[in-house]
């Protein structure tokens, strides 16, 4: 049997909001996820981010059918149609031989606002691929460090301190540089990383997980003291079982806040590689690779700029507005 | 003449050097904004972006990129032939007299060169002593030293200069036997076999005038302490210890580089340099874009390394005021992708023509930049490098240059890889690596172009992005099996065999991305199939021409030239590309120098003397 231990300041009972006159106020029991959910809708910021998230979401999902919509192929090129005879591309436009170009053109003559909507597929893709390779390596060296104490801490603890001293960004660059074009008999990792989402997923998911784990471990050195770890070890419960059918539940809460928000970051890591020209292929849209492509023309084609940056702030804004709004309903001492 | 041993060089310059590179065109006029009578004074402020420099320090003997050519050229080695500092069509490619009083005096055999040195030419600080022959034998031996030549273009001598391949190859000698001091003022160069282009070997950089006491105390970093037989030399020679370990104030390797007037230079000895500026400041850093907008403002009056972007040309070409600062020449140099003829699908020939039939090169030009930046080819040499010779040669031409679709499914339907001869590509191998530049735009947004066009025959690239010496390494490397590689050359002097010999002869040679000429031992130590119809060369094509004089050449290279984009195809030429300058509102006086596809240093003045 699961127990979820439940801090008793977050699972207060609640006085019904409108008692009868002269009566005693009725008090009503709420689960955990009512209480959660009652504090969450009242957090109008984190309602707008969802509502951004799912919208985004929804367009990435849906950019196949625009792109058919618009008739442009996410790679087809417009050269003659959207770029000047010096090659500047052409602005936001409803009229043009080739059809309408929503955000304009991009440096390559291709449909901005096709690459910019795919664009989302792949921050996403990479964004939630890397989180969950942080979590599944965080949290469980986090439990394991948390729970065993003494060597295993002593030596995930020394693990998260070596990849905090790495030049994350550096080793980023170099590890997806060097698998970005293997040759025969050179592949990365015998070709289980292939150049790609990914390759650059696998590579922020590796080196990201430390900070989880450190959270994580926190959070478990003390839950490891309570009762309910005490009654299972007692009833004879193994420590697989006391750890992630015990503990890992009562550290759901951080682990959806931090998740929400390293998402973002996660985001714009990806963002960064592409703008550094080592993020996915040029031939995958990216928000990174579409902006590096803009300071080139900025003076001149401000649509390249704008919408790609538009998409990239409004998601990773929404993904904090999220975070902290979790954050505030799970945990309301910190609101 | 030997191959073997004339390889080694890596000068590939992809579209990020080749403004230093650069190809055919249309010119403009030579004259500055302001067309007055070039006044001499002021000190030109010039930029190198981040990823432009001296590579080899200045060091005379190995620098091999036109950037240090021209400020060799300019201002710090003249040479006993050299260059005017003009455009093609004003003579710039032709090789006059400089340290020598007159051209060469040839013997009737053609293996004997005879050169006499000026009277009045001297070495600047701190030596300020006459410059003899035997400063030339310095040099010369030094370029047979591997060590101090590595990197650079000692192949051109091998087997060319008597006893050079001798010096070259035994560590134990040092001398190149062919060269001769026969007194201060006369120099004897013996050649191995007669070469009509010997006097370009004469105008290279290397061969500049060395004193062997800066050769002796300074082997390794020369071009630190590298005393000027030019009209400038770095700031902070005058009273240096030769022997110290100190470089001049002036010479910051990566970061400044200040070049002042040279005191022991005598204008009089001089009739190709006008010399008008009064010292260079040059400062490395930065990004292009960043550097072309402080161009200007006025921050600074030129960046010597910078492509001019399609931005740029657009908000230059908006305003008058601002498009007579657009300097546009022929670069002599060519925008290709080469072909690994033994790796599938480019070991078929007729994949490599449907892909020459079906790119848009029109598209391809118009997305980097429009006219400026070249006109569009389907053959490999340019025609300034033939006298004009194949001019209207257009192996694959197309209506627009937009590409024939037709044609190109015609071919595909020839290959091995067209298994259902539809005219489309359908095998595994249709779907190739193609590797170009990491921070290269143009050149990204080039193999996106060509992508989209190859997919009409079924071909699949899949863009992948490297660092510059990534790319060269891998593209050059047999064993690496890259398929298609993204390339820019531009000339070493004016002969089709500088495009020939190292691009396309001597198997793994370091910028032979085709592999012609390999050997089958190569072929099989590296994991490809032995061709069965033999392993192509123009090997034997190449010394027959090589061995004509100039004039007579320029037919032989012409009908090379067609015989590689017909009969081979090792290549996807796109473009000759242009030279483009972008001047600052100081400069008064430009002109082009077509040795080195840069504007002339010497050349520049400033609007009032700098004043």
């Amino acid at each position: 049997m699961s127990q979820t231990h439940l801090e008793p300041d977050t699972v207060e009972d609640e006085v019904s909001p409108e008692p009868e006159a002269g009566a005693r106020a009725e008090i009503v029991g709420r689960s955990p996820g009512q209480i959660f959910w009652r504090r969450f809708r009242k957090d109008k910021l984190a309602l707008v981010g969802v509502f951004i998230l799912i919208l985004i979401a929804a367009i990435a999902l849906a950019a196949p059918l625009f792109a058919n919509l618009v008739g442009h192929p996410v790679n087809k090129q417009f050269v003659f149609e959207m770029t000047t005879p010096g090659g500047v591309p052409l602005g936001p436009t409803l009229s043009n031989e080739a059809g309408v170009f929503l955000f304009g053109a991009d440096g390559t003559a291709r449909d901005l606002f096709v690459r910019v909507i795919y664009g989302a597929q792949t921050s996403l893709i990479v964004a939630l691929s890397a989180t969950a390779i942080e979590l599944v390596l965080g949290v469980t060296f986090g439990i394991m460090a948390g729970f065993y104490r003494g060597r295993v801490d002593s030596f995930i603890s020394g693990l998260i301190d070596v990849f905090f001293a790495l030049p994350v960004l550096l080793l980023m660059l170099g590890i997806v540089g060097a698998c970005g074009a293997q040759s025969p008999g050179q592949e990365c990792l015998g070709g289980l990383l292939q150049p790609g989402r990914g390759l650059v997923a696998f590579v922020i998911g590796v080196f990201g997980w430390p900070y989880i784990a450190r959270i994580i471990r926190g959070q478990v050195l003390s839950l490891r003291e309570k009762e309910f770890v005490e009654a299972s070890r007692s009833l004879g419960a193994s420590n697989m079982r006391i750890m992630f059918r015990e503990i890992l539940p009562n550290v759901l809460a951080p682990i959806i806040v931090y998740t929400t928000l390293i998402i973002p970051t996660n985001i714009l890591i990806e963002a960064s590689l592409s703008f550094l020209g080592i993020g996915v292929p040029p031939s995958i849209p990216s928000w990174g690779a579409a902006l590096n492509e803009a300071t080139s023309y900025y003076r001149v084609a401000w649509w390249m700029m704008v919408f790609p940056g538009m998409f990239l702030f409004a998601t990773t804004l929404a993904f904090n507005l999220v975070g902290d709004g979790l954050r505030d309903a799970f945990d309301p001492k910190t609101a | 003449m030997s191959k073997t041993f004339r390889y080694g060089a890596v000068v590939v310059v992809f579209s990020i050097v080749a403004a230093a590179c650069g190809g055919g065109g249309d010119t403009t006029e030579t004259e500055g904004p302001a067309a007055t009578e070039p006044v001499a004074g002021g000190v030109l402020k010039v930029g190198f972006d981040g990823g432009s420099d001296f590579f080899y320090g200045m060091n005379p003997t190995a620098e091999y990129y036109s950037l240090s050519w021209e400020f060799l050229r300019c201002c710090l080695a003249r040479t006993l032939l050299s260059y005017s500092g003009t455009p093609g069509d004003e003579g710039g490619n032709e090789t006059l007299p400089d340290l020598a009083t007159d051209q060469p005096t040839i013997s009737d055999d053609g293996l004997t060169y005879t050169f006499t040195i000026k009277d009045g030419v001297m070495f600047g600080d701190p030596l300020n002593r006459e410059i003899v022959a035997e400063d030339f034998v310095t040099a010369m031996n030094r370029i047979a030293d591997p060590e101090a030549s590595s990197g650079g273009y000692w192949f051109y001598y091998h087997g060319v200069v008597a006893g050079f391949a001798e010096a070259y190859d035994d560590e134990k000698l040092d001398e190149v036997s062919g060269i001769k001091a026969v007194d201060d003022k006369t120099l004897e160069i013996t050649l191995e076999e007669p070469i009509g282009a010997f006097p370009f070997l004469v105008a290279m950089p290397a061969m500049a005038p060395l004193p062997a006491e800066l050769v002796k105390a300074h082997p390794k970093d020369i071009g630190q302490f590298l005393v000027s037989s030019g009209p400038y030399q770095w700031e902070g020679m005058e009273g240096l210890d030769l022997e110290g370990d100190t470089p001049p104030s002036g010479m910051d390797i990566g970061k400044s580089y200040v070049l002042v007037r040279n005191p022991s230079y005598d204008k009089a000895t001089d009739d190709l340099r006008p010399a008008y500026l009064d010292g260079i400041e040059v400062q490395v850093g930065g990004e292009v874009q960043d550097l072309l907008d402080k161009v200007e403002k006025g921050v600074i009056d030129l960046c010597a390394t910078c492509l001019a972007t399609a931005t740029t040309l657009q908000t230059y070409h908006a305003d008058p005021a601002l498009e007579e600062r657009i300097k546009v020449y022929p670069g002599d140099g060519i925008s290709y992708s080469g072909l690994n003829v033994f790796q599938p699908p480019m070991d078929d020939i007729h994949v490599r023509k449907a892909i020459n039939w079906v790119i848009d090169r029109a598209a391809l030009l118009r997305l980097i930049g429009g006219p400026d930046q070249g006109i569009i080819t389907s053959h490999f040499i340019p025609p300034s490098m033939l006298s004009g010779a194949g001019e209207e040669y257009d192996p694959y031409a197309s209506e627009g240059d937009r590409g024939d679709v037709a044609k190109a499914m015609e071919e595909m339907k020839l290959s091995k890889y067209d298994t259902d001869q539809d005219g489309v590509c359908d095998a595994p191998e249709c779907t190739f690596d193609a590797l170009t530049i990491t921070d290269d735009d143009d050149a990204i947004k080039t193999l996106e172009t060509m992508s989209s066009s190859m997919e009409q025959v079924g071909l699949t690239m899949n863009i992948k992005t490297l660092t510059y010496n990534a790319v060269v390494q891998k593209c050059a490397t047999l064993a690496a099996h890259q398929a298609f590689c993204q390339a820019g050359w531009g000339k070493d002097f004016a002969s089709a065999f500088t495009y020939f010999d190292p691009l396309l002869d001597g198997g793994e040679n370091g910028s032979n991305y085709a592999f012609l000429g390999t050997t089958e031992a190569a072929l099989k130590e590296a994991g490809y199939d032995v061709p069965a119809d033999g392993i192509p060369s123009i090997s034997a094509k190449i010394d027959e021409c090589w061995a004509m004089s100039l004039e007579s050449a320029n037919e032989c290279w012409a009908a090379l030239d067609v015989y590689v984009m017909e009969e081979i195809v090792p290549v996807v030429p796109r473009r000759f590309s242009n030279a483009i300058d972008i001047l600052g509102e100081r400069i008064a006086n430009y002109s082009f120098d077509q040795f080195a596809g840069l504007g002339a240093i010497d050349h520049y003045s400033l609007v009032n003397g700098g004043a």
